[in-house]
């Protein structure tokens, strides 16, 4: 069992934020019979992001604590006003994960103190070695997709659209659970 | 003791495609060096400098997509806590037994009964030759085995539960069933017998006296299904297998693959183990591990990988065992990990290298034809959803609870249109998840058939991250427990010391023993001719080579 996160823990007290959540389409007209590009960029910022760095990295691993998941959910939604707005694309759930191992780069090693490194598993099932830690953060907490509308669930003219987002993970040793949401502005897109 | 060369940052070649850094040794002095992984041309190679043998590029990994889907089940374990060899004293490869560093607790552990063969394979490295300098005849007393299983047992926080014993050629040890009730008497659950399975074959009751002795499985050599690629024991392994099947006793047959001389049969040895399904558990494919001095151009001639095995079966099954069907041996991560937060205790865990193994199950319809797991269970959501309940286990949240609603979840994971007819995949996770009730599985194993991969290492592609990470491990009479890939990788280091220090000269073993070393090797007497036999039908009296015949 991971033991709870104490009051010294890395993000204790430290509060974790979602940034704005940015979002547009990559074409603002389009015709009805193509799809609608809208690339969705937020991230998380604070506490566990600043939390999740090498010296926490070598005393989670320590306690077998290895995987930190981060569950992204994000859906795209037509502005109709209040409870009336409609999802034209549902929320959809998207996990990275950071895994710790024990690495045996001569460049990561560079005294015994530090030898655990975190690797992330994209949303799309790849692995990814970044040799910085910033890289390995940005990866991570970073979520950075192009999610497709079907035209067909758009009206013909102006659509006003909004983002709708969130992040999630669970409980470890630098950080306890926690949940973010948001959403973006709202842009216009056009059906010819 | 080695030295470690290390490169600055900035020496890191710019051309290559890197995917990952880690340390290697140099094939010829041993030296630990920085390596680089990288991708060329959608396959993964190693490359290496030592200052003073020069470069030494390898082909790692024979598939660059693949490797990331592998790489992203990497999942590190959680080590040994008891190790016999401390940290200070530790670095990689060397002083190997277990130590601080290892991240692997030991998933099987070998004894080597006995180094001596009835067989003289020219690839095989395990067993002693008369004649050579320093050839010695390694064959540890009963008490000293003991001492080796209470060694392993002794193993923190999971001890040792599955042990294999091996040879050179075990059967040759006459006490060979009084060692399986010793190991067993230690609390052994699971002991395999690695045979080439000829003795079994000229005396078939040898298969019911291990079975009784406390045997769980025979894990017997098959490199082929015809005489040229398998001129071990083509003749013989069928009539090994009709002796397991009548002592009900379970087999794995183990293809060694050289590119050139076998990779085109895998399907065929696949076919045979479909034809014995009833005695044949698994079939499991060893990728060559190039031992001794190899130029370049023979390693590129034998060297075959993982991902080219697994293509090759998907090409020779006629597409009914495809790719994707793998997943790397680490995958199995979120299953322990869900029920180590449910039951609140360490598990046993396969953590070894995502590079080092892979498998699949494959089940037989009614049709008797080979239906991978993954055409009709979502493993990747049911891993996924695993992970996500073990999350919420350790957040807090109620175990029985979250295993309640876990268990009404499983179901959806089933493609019950796909499932074979006659198999309740549901019923089998719920039990084995939620009861801890694995005699579904058992019956799952009667008609399905695990096809796995395991490739050790040798000097050329040696990753220090996968040593590391090995959880197959020989138990030695001086008490330490050392990875297969130190121990025969480096064998100046490790197997040669150990069977020279508790062995004997073969001439004073003859002396002692009162007869020759030769005088047990296999003599072909399965094979020999009888009058009227053409040659084609050496072995033909028999029914079951016919059935291997008729898949040739």
């Amino acid at each position: 069992m991971i033991p709870s996160p104490s009051k010294e823990a890395p993000a204790a007290g430290r509060t974790t934020t979602l940034s704005e959540v940015v979002a547009g389409p990559v074409h603002r007209e389009t015709t009805a019979d193509q799809n609608v590009d809208v690339r969705v960029r937020f991230s998380i910022q604070g506490g566990l992001r600043d939390a999740y760095d090498r010296s926490c990295w070598q005393t989670a691993y320590a306690e077998h604590d290895t995987l930190l998941r981060i569950i992204f959910h994000a859906g795209i939604y037509r502005k109709a006003g209040g409870v009336l707005d409609r999802a034209v694309v549902k929320k959809t759930k998207f996990v990275k994960k950071g895994k710790l191992y024990w690495t045996r780069n001569p460049d990561l090693t560079d005294n015994t103190a530090n030898r655990i490194w975190s690797f992330v598993v994209d949303e799309d099932g790849a692995a990814r070695v970044h040799d910085k830690e910033e890289d390995v953060k940005d990866t991570l907490f970073t979520f950075d997709r192009t999610l497709t509308i079907p035209a067909g669930s758009l009206k013909k003219g102006t659509n006003t659209l909004f983002v709708k987002a969130s992040a999630r993970w669970f409980r470890h040793t630098y950080a306890g659970s926690g949940s973010l949401s948001g959403s973006s502005r709202q842009f216009d897109v056009a059906i010819l | 003791m080695a030295v470690i060369e290390v490169l600055r940052q900035e020496d890191t070649p710019k051309v290559l495609n890197v995917i990952r850094k880690t340390q290697s040794i140099c094939p010829e002095c041993n030296r630990i060096l920085p390596a680089y992984v990288f991708e060329r041309e959608n396959k993964v190679f190693m490359t290496k400098t030592c200052p003073d043998h020069g470069e030494t590029e390898e082909l790692y990994f024979g598939d660059y997509n693949m490797y990331l889907k592998f790489s992203s089940y990497w999942s590190d374990g959680k080590g040994t806590h008891a190790p016999n060899v401390k940290l200070e004293n530790c670095q990689c490869p060397a002083n190997c037994g277990l130590c601080t560093n290892h991240l692997s607790h030991t998933g099987l552990a070998n004894i080597i009964v006995t180094n001596r063969c009835d067989l003289t394979c020219w690839y095989c490295f395990f067993y002693v030759k008369k004649g050579l300098e320093g050839a010695y005849v390694y064959e540890p007393t009963q008490e000293q085995i003991g001492m080796m299983v209470r060694t392993l047992r002794a193993e923190r926080p999971v001890p040792g539960n599955s042990l294999q014993i091996t040879g050179g050629e075990p059967t040759l040890r006459e006490d060979l069933p009084e060692i399986i009730r010793k190991i067993k008497s230690e609390g052994v659950d699971h002991i395999q017998l690695n045979t080439n399975g000829i003795n079994i074959a000229l005396h078939p009751e040898l298969a019911k006296i291990y079975k009784e002795a406390g045997t769980s499985n025979l894990y017997m050599s098959f490199d082929g299904v015809t005489p040229k690629t398998n001129p071990k024991n083509h003749w013989e392994a069928p009539h090994a297998i009709e002796a397991c099947r009548q002592a009900h006793l379970g087999v794995v047959l183990v293809p060694t693959v050289i590119k050139s001389i076998n990779d085109h049969e895998l399907g065929g040895i696949i076919d045979f183990a479909r034809a014995n399904i009833d005695a044949v558990r698994a079939v499991n494919f060893q990728p060559v591990s190039l031992t001794g001095r190899m130029s370049k151009k023979e390693r590129e001639k034998y060297r075959i990988t993982i991902p080219d095995c697994i293509h090759r079966i998907e090409d020779q099954t006629n597409g009914e065992v495809t790719a994707d069907s793998w997943f790397p041996v680490p995958s199995c991560s979120p299953i322990t990990h869900f029920i180590e937060a449910v039951s609140n205790r360490p598990q046993y865990e396969l953590s070894i290298h995502f590079a080092c193994g892979a498998g699949t199950y494959v089940y037989m319809d009614n049709n008797r034809k080979l239906i991978p797991i993954g055409k009709f269970l979502d493993i990747r959501g049911l891993l996924e959803f695993l992970d996500e309940k073990a999350d919420e286990i350790h957040s807090g949240s109620n175990r029985w609870i979250t295993l309640a609603k876990a268990a009404t979840k499983i179901m959806g994971f089933i493609d019950k249109e796909k499932q074979p007819e006659g198999l309740n995949m549901g019923k089998m996770l719920f039990d084995a998840l939620v009861r801890h009730d694995y005699s579904a599985i058992g019956q799952f194993h009667l008609k399905s058939v695990f096809l796995g991969m395991m490739h050790f290492q040798d000097k050329y592609n040696q990753d220090e991250e996968r040593l590391q990470r090995c959880d197959i491990h020989y138990l030695t009479p001086d008490l330490r427990i050392i990875p297969f890939c130190s121990f025969n990788v480096i064998p100046e280091w490790y197997r040669d010391r150990v069977q020279k220090k508790y062995g004997m000269p073969v001439e004073e073993w003859e002396k002692s023993s009162g007869e020759k070393l030769e005088a047990k090797l296999y003599r072909g007497d399965l094979r020999k001719l009888k009058p009227g036999q053409k040659l084609d039908m050496s072995c033909s009296t028999s029914e079951i080579f016919q059935k291997v015949s008729n898949l040739q």
